[in-house]
């Protein structure tokens, strides 16, 4: 899952959590990281990446999902279950394809936007 | 009592892993396997990768019987848990065999263990192969920096291979009868694993209804063949610009033979070589003529484009699988955790695939 939206926490509470999540990145990075060896480069990388989808997770108010809910009119799972069941027609197969790319989008400048900014320079 | 082993690599002894068998036990046993007098476990350590199933290295000094001497050997068993689209180790132990016996570069099998008593769960040996699998390492390197015609060629006809091998009555008993419509069975089997994850994943299901509608391209009529399944760049060991043999058999099964090459070609396992189709290590071209060389079989290229896209579903529905391995306490691990933060790579890739197919702008296999 890459949006982290709980709805009992309100925006302070977020914000405190995110901050909290980017002083351990910071830590880490600065203190931890270089002082390991090098046969541990590969969970060092893991808990990098790791740590760098927590932080920009709670930074971000509106998750990928929401912003696809409000785009779409319709929560991601009722979304995904319309899909599967054919109950709901999409006439504009394009806007459809147009706003679930935009949620892949999204959830990649969390999870890994160098590999969206390789991906977009190709399609060009 | 605890055993310990390095991690191949590290060689140090503050590093050592706990070993979760009796190296003690597995010497007896495979002492009396293979008729030794006496097996000796000079080494033991445990290989990276292989999040579904564990391999560990074994040098071994064999003292009588047909292995006589210095042995090096992998040990793979099953991971603490596994997903569910993967074959028991007795299963993969039978497909392996039939492909090493009908020429496929594999590892040669040794032997299989049923008797969960001896280190806790069902295991084979194999015999250690050269060479390099690690695929993100072997895309850097400057002898696939334009991609090797002679590894394509290679692959095309390693795969021919299996494709032509006539699984005995006994294998096809264990894995099935095939299915007659491959397509079909596959669709329904990922909306299955998507409502047993209980995820809600719009895009994978406006990419599985985008193949459904186009059954007719998809479907190519050839009869089903055994499959790898999982014959990717990683899954098979390089040297030399050669492949020195194929790992990982634990999907294998039956299925339309363009399933195989879809999966291969596929974009999520290119490692930055976006430009070479075949693992990212090679061009499609010479691929493509040994495979219909050695086959006998014509490529259809529509439908291979349609495997690409459920090659990036499958891998989606993979990723989420580890995910909920880590996610529901059953094998806590971050490199599981992470698999999931991946799915969205693959999304990006099935959507510009139909975009690209729908505007005939597709150009993947184009010369």
């Amino acid at each position: 899952m890459t949006g982290v939206k709980n709805n009992n926490k309100n925006a302070d509470e977020m914000a405190t959590l995110a901050g909290l999540a980017a002083a351990i990145e910071a830590e880490f990075n600065t203190h931890l990281a270089d002082n390991l060896p090098p046969e541990q480069n590969f969970r060092k990388s893991m808990m990098r990446r790791a740590l760098n989808i927590l932080r920009q997770n709670l930074e971000n108010a509106d998750s990928p999902e929401d912003k696809l809910a409000v785009a779409m009119g319709q929560s991601c799972a009722e979304l995904a279950a319309n899909l599967r069941t054919g109950q709901q027609i999409f006439p504009d197969s394009t806007m459809l394809q147009s706003h679930l790319l935009a949620y892949v989008k999204a959830k990649l400048s969390i999870t890994n936007p160098k590999f969206l900014a390789q991906q977009e320079a190709r399609q060009k | 009592m605890t055993h310990k082993a390095a991690i191949i690599g590290i060689g140090v002894p503050d590093v050592l892993l706990d070993v979760p068998f009796s190296p003690e036990k597995l010497s007896r046993y495979l002492a009396d396997k293979v008729e030794a007098k006496q097996v000796s476990i000079t080494d033991i350590y445990a290989l990276s990768g292989g999040a579904i199933q564990e391999n560990w290295s074994l040098n071994l000094q064999i003292d009588g019987g047909k292995y006589d001497g210095v042995q090096k050997w992998v040990l793979r068993k099953d991971a603490p848990s596994c997903v569910s689209v993967s074959n028991s180790r007795v299963m993969e132990f039978a497909i392996l065999s039939h492909a090493f016996a009908h020429g496929v570069s594999t590892p040669t099998p040794i032997c299989l263990c049923e008797d969960e008593q001896v280190i806790g769960s069902a295991f084979f040996i194999m015999e250690a192969m050269a060479g390099q699998a690690q695929a993100h390492k072997l895309a850097r390197l400057p002898a696939f920096a334009h991609g090797s015609p002679a590894l394509a060629r290679q692959l095309g006809t390693e795969m021919a291979r299996l494709h032509k091998s006539l699984p005995t009555a006994e294998l096809t008993q264990r894995l099935g009868q095939p299915k007659p419509n491959p397509q079909a069975h596959i669709l329904s089997q990922m909306r299955g694993y998507l409502d047993l994850l209980g995820a809600s994943q719009p895009v994978l299901e406006f990419a599985l209804n985008w193949l459904e509608d186009r059954m007719d391209i998809w479907q190519t009529g050839t009869e089903p063949v055994l499959c790898h399944r999982d014959f990717r760049a990683g899954n098979f060991l390089i040297e030399a610009e050669k492949m020195t043999a194929l790992l990982d058999w634990e999907f294998a099964g039956f299925s339309d033979s363009h399933e195989d090459i879809g999966w291969l070609c596929a974009r999520c396992w290119r490692f930055g070589n976006d430009h070479l189709s075949v693992g990212g290590l090679a061009p499609f071209a010479p691929f493509r003529e040994a495979y219909e060389t050695a086959s006998g079989q014509t490529i259809n290229l529509s439908a291979l484009g349609c495997w690409q896209v459920m090659a990036e579903i499958r891998w989606a529905v993979i990723a989420l699988q580890q995910a909920r391995r880590n996610d529901s306490g059953q094998e806590p691990a971050l490199q599981l955790a992470l698999s999931g933060q991946m799915v969205a790579e693959m999304e990006y890739h099935m959507l510009s695939l139909i975009n690209e197919i729908d505007e005939d702008r597709w150009q993947d296999f184009r010369a």
